[in-house]
């Protein structure tokens, strides 16, 4: 199954109740199906603007509406990998032992990620 | 070299039926079958776990090489649209319907069906994935009956929305097996 995220989950199930699909919603915003897709699917961040232009078209409540740009906000804190099992060992590692680290060793990681040039 | 995902056998005859109970459970009479609307509203509603993901050409091309219009991954329900062909599907393009009609008999056919990829020497045609998922989409989108009323090759493109590739294949392969007369 692929992963959609709750906003992805929740957007593409008002969206398939009201009968829309990926090409409406995708004209109706000015973009593509491809688009529309990969940010229900969680491979996209939704924009600024999505939420409220969606819950326009889809001619949402304010309930739903506001139930949406919650779980958009939450998925915009999401932090997207390559899941190779490398990468999965150390996030894993980090967020399990974070809370035991003490100032120094916060420090030490500090200092190795500044030595690594961003993209 | 190239290779073929091997699947228990399947007979034509078997997968007629399968495309007649998917049509009987629509209920849809029609010669014409909206595949890309059964697929993105029919099948998605009725199966929690379906979807449907409709990817750019760049990311296709990334992921699984160029020239690669669908992808489909029956174990994990999952169906991969290139944007164009999702599109294309939408407005009646007849090989974009069929490409969504085949990958319909690969997540119908080959849900847990045990692949193995072999030489093509090796596999027969009726245990050929690729065989299997083609022969569901003529099935589905042409069935037999409508296609006795055809007289020409245009009829069964304009009475289906296929190809002119996909109605002539359709026309051999009924006229080989006999259903259809010559004349």
């Amino acid at each position: 199954m692929a992963e959609l995220t709750a906003f992805g989950k929740e957007v593409r199930k008002l969206r398939l109740d009201k009968g829309v699909s990926l090409m409406d919603m995708a004209d109706a915003l000015g973009c593509s199906a491809a688009f529309v897709s990969s940010v229900e699917t969680g491979r996209k961040d939704p924009p600024e603007g999505y939420v409220s232009q969606t819950a326009k078209f889809l001619k949402l409540n304010k309930e739903s509406t506001s139930q949406l740009q919650k779980l958009a906000m939450e998925t915009r804190n999401i932090v997207r990998l390559r899941p190779t099992s490398k990468n999965r060992e150390v996030v894993a590692e980090f967020a399990r032992k974070f809370d035991s680290l003490g100032k120094r060793e916060v420090n030490e990681i500090l200092e190795i990620l500044s030595r690594v040039q961003g993209k | 070299m190239h290779q073929i995902v091997q699947v228990p056998p399947l007979s034509r005859r078997n997968i007629r039926d399968r495309a007649d109970e998917i049509r009987s459970a629509l209920k849809i009479s029609s010669p014409y079958f909206p595949v890309i609307d059964v697929i993105e509203f029919n099948m998605q509603k009725a199966i929690d776990d379906f979807v449907l993901e409709v990817w750019t050409t760049d990311d296709m091309t990334s992921a699984f090489g160029s020239e690669t219009h669908a992808m489909s991954y029956p174990d994990e329900l999952r169906m991969i649209l290139r944007d164009d062909v999702y599109r294309g599907a939408k407005k009646d393009r007849g090989r974009d319907r069929f490409t969504v009609a085949h990958e319909f008999g690969h997540i119908l056919l080959h849900r847990f069906a045990g692949m193995a990829r072999r030489l093509p020497s090796e596999v027969l045609a009726f245990e050929n994935s690729e065989w299997q998922a083609d022969a569901f989409a003529g099935e589905l989108l042409m069935p037999l009956p409508f296609v006795l009323a055809c007289r020409t090759i245009q009829e069964i493109v304009d009475m289906f929305k296929v190809s002119q590739e996909a109605a002539a294949v359709r026309w051999a392969i009924l006229r080989q097996e006999g259903s259809l007369q010559d004349g």
